[in-house]
């Protein structure tokens, strides 16, 4: 039963992360689309904008391995 | 590198200025500013040039020029004769210009002519193929002198159009015409409608308000028979199309004569453009005329030998004095070597570092092909790719992308082999299942732990040396309070290690209380230079080393994709289906290996790393330099200035 709830929160560690990275990068892809459209001269930033919130799901994952193997 | 420049006016002679600016202009290396005034000069004695109004004199010069190039098509200008036209003078440049009118001329009445040409021909065809396509029908239709004819297509679905366009004509002849029409191909009906010629003009508009495909015999061929209309179309055709050939002809030679020397003029008047714009930027004075700019150090001296070997002694090249700190409006050129220069569009993709400040593009050359051979990670692929760079190398040696996509997929595929025999992957498993290929360092599958450690590890080196520039940059740019917060933050980082050293019980408890003090400090001196901001940067920075886990788990990602790969085209029991199976799995773990590899570098890079030293807002060094080469001139054409 342990071992379940151990997986369980691993699990929600990626997951949650996962579905709030990707929440948000569709929220500022496609802001990013329409300010590109306008402004090409941002793109780099955009594109910097679109990658931040990748942190949220890297951080589960490292909490997921750390509850996994620690 | 950045390199190190100088802010420079330039004194002239009024009489002189123009010489001295095609001067500059050929010599390709200062970066032109809008009029300043000098230090020590009052305002009275140096206003702006006055301005010329929005264009130049030689702006309907290259408007004539360009339509002519449009008319003779492609032709390359020899450097001698473009040189030669780039030294004529005013008078002399617009005796060129004008010497070419009747060239355009000719090449206007030459490519109308062929214009006319084959719109004929086409239009003789569009009914030859009419005519032969209904030939089972026409030999009803009477051929009368006097009698003109139009063939029609429409879409099957559009078959009643004929019937009301027959009503109309009868309407409008008094019942003195004729239409037949019939099947023209599985989807099309066509007709031929026969009338007075009197009244083409009246049908030609009862037709044109209808969304139809017509074609007008034309009057010559009015009123011969139906079955013999096809023979004396293509032969009417082939005659207007051997015209047309030949009015192509004249124009070739008309090219090959004159179309060196229109290019050639068209690079010539468009500097003189420029020149005039950059005229309008300079001061003057009664007598004298300044122009200001910077320009690389190194070139100052040849800049100053070349003015007095062309124009004479009489024009002063004057260096501004160095003040503390660096201008703003000082412009940055990047000058690396051979290597680290197709990362330069890369560094400064988001923004160009401030002059003054370090070049982050050598540590990126490094950084940057190691992290995505350390998430590919599996030396079958990097063997791929570079036999995908070989082979666009190939295809698209000359195109300036390639200059820089081949050394940095030269590299990044280099450490993905390198990697890869570390790892022991080779296409996944089947190195090791095939060849019996062992990992030399980690075996990425099961070593999860490790790399993760592996990983923020490289995160803590990297932000950690971000911070240690970012302390060094700000000492160089004397900017005070960036420099205590960038040392605090440093000192801040070092001793949460230490700390967590001394929680697990690695380090001694001096060191732990040792570490314990310099943050406390640290803290202090943050909420001291950013308020508030300063802890809550702690955290960021914290954040932004354990973000270098993503290479630990793209690489994980990546090593279990390509086993999925190997696995999946095993359970075929055909081996070619299986061979098919394994390679789409890999081609497709690949190409998303390169995608992820390269943005998920670049985005360490910018935010973890750059955000610690970078200073952005630095203004690209573009020299005013003439479209033609410069024999000699080495410099301005490998600097990059731009993004």
């Amino acid at each position: 039963m342990e071992e379940a709830a151990r997986f369980l929160a691993a699990a929600l560690a990626v997951g949650l992360g996962a579905i709030g990275t990707a929440w948000a990068q569709s929220r500022i892809g496609s802001a990013g689309a329409g300010a590109i459209a306008e402004k090409p001269e941002i793109t780099g930033t955009i594109l910097i904008l679109v990658a931040l919130p990748e942190t949220m799901v890297i951080l589960g994952f490292v909490v997921s391995a750390l509850i996994l193997f620690l | 590198m950045l390199l190190p420049m100088r802010r420079v006016d330039i004194l002239a002679p009024r009489s002189r200025v123009g010489s001295v600016l095609r001067s500059i202009h050929r010599a390709g290396v200062l970066h032109l500013l809008p009029y300043e005034p000098l230090p020590d000069v009052g305002p009275a004695v140096f206003g702006a040039q006055p301005t010329t109004g929005p264009g130049t004199p030689w702006d309907t010069a290259l408007e004539r020029v360009v339509e002519l190039a449009g008319l003779l098509g492609p032709a390359r200008a020899p450097s001698g004769l473009a040189a030669e036209l780039w030294a004529l003078d005013d008078d002399a440049l617009a005796t060129e210009v004008d010497r070419l009118a009747t060239v355009r001329d000719r090449a206007a009445r030459l490519t109308g002519e062929r214009m006319r040409l084959d719109g004929q021909a086409t239009r003789l065809d569009s009914y030859r193929r009419l005519v032969e396509g209904l030939r089972g029908v026409v030999g009803r239709l009477p051929a009368v002198r006097g009698f003109g004819s139009t063939g029609i297509v429409v879409g099957a679905r559009h078959r009643a159009v004929i019937g009301l366009i027959r009503e109309e004509l009868e309407q409008m002849t008094d019942g003195r015409c004729e239409v037949i029409a019939a099947d023209f191909g599985p989807d099309r009906v066509a007709g031929i409608l026969v009338y007075p010629l009197r009244l083409t003009s009246d049908v030609q508009r009862l037709l044109g308000s209808r969304d139809l495909e017509e074609v007008t015999l034309p009057e010559e061929l009015a009123g011969v028979p139906f079955d013999e209309l096809g023979p004396r179309l293509a032969a009417e055709a082939a005659r207007l199309r051997d015209a047309s050939a030949e009015a192509e002809r004249e124009l070739a030679e008309t090219t090959a004569r004159h179309g060196p020397r229109v290019v050639a003029l068209r690079l010539v008047l468009g500097d003189r453009i420029a020149e005039a714009g950059a005229l309008s930027a300079a001061g003057a004075s009664d007598h004298v005329a300044v122009l200001g700019g910077w320009l690389p150090a190194r070139e100052l001296a040849g800049l100053r030998a070349r003015l007095e070997r062309e124009v004479g002694q009489e024009v002063v090249v004057l260096e501004r004095p160095a003040g503390r700190g660096h201008p703003p409006d000082a412009p940055v050129a990047l000058e690396n070597g051979r290597l680290a220069r197709a990362f330069e569009p890369l560094a400064s993709f988001v923004s160009l570092p401030r002059y003054g400040s370090l070049d982050p593009t050598p540590l990126l050359a490094v950084t940057l092909p190691a992290f995505m051979g350390l998430m590919i990670g599996d030396a079958g692929y990097g063997l791929v790719m570079l036999a995908l760079l070989a082979l666009a190398r190939r295809r698209w040696r000359a195109t300036p992308a390639m200059a820089v996509v081949w050394p940095i997929g030269v590299s990044a595929a280099a450490a993905t082999i390198l990697f890869g025999v570390l790892f022991g992957e080779w296409f996944g498993e089947a190195g090791r299942e095939l060849l019996g290929l062992r990992p030399i360092w980690l075996d990425r599958r099961e070593a999860m732990v490790p790399l993760l450690i592996l990983a923020i590890s490289i995160g803590v080196a990297q932000v950690g040396l971000g911070l240690v520039l970012g302390v060094v940059n700000a000492a160089l740019l004397r900017h005070r309070r960036e420099f205590a917060g960038r040392a605090a933050l440093l000192v801040s980082l070092g001793a949460i290690l230490v700390v967590l050293g001394w929680i697990s019980g690695r380090l001694p408890d001096g060191v732990g209380f040792a570490g314990l003090a310099g943050l406390v400090i640290a803290l202090g001196v943050l909420l001291a230079t950013l308020g508030l901001a300063g802890p809550v940067e702690v955290i960021g920075v914290l954040g932004n080393v354990l973000s270098y886990a993503r290479l630990m788990a793209i690489g994980l990602s990546s090593v279990m994709l390509a086993v999925v790969a190997a696995r999946l085209g095993g359970l075929v029991e055909n081996v070619v289906v299986g061979a098919l199976v394994a390679t789409l799995v890999h081609g497709l773990n690949l190409a998303l290996g390169v995608f992820d590899s390269t943005v998920q570098g670049l985005r360490l890079h910018y935010v973890e790393f750059f955000s610690k030293f970078v200073e952005p807002g630095g203004v690209p060094y573009a020299p005013f330099a003439s479209s033609l080469p410069e024999p000699g001139r080495g410099t301005g054409s490998r600097l990059n200035g731009g993004v």
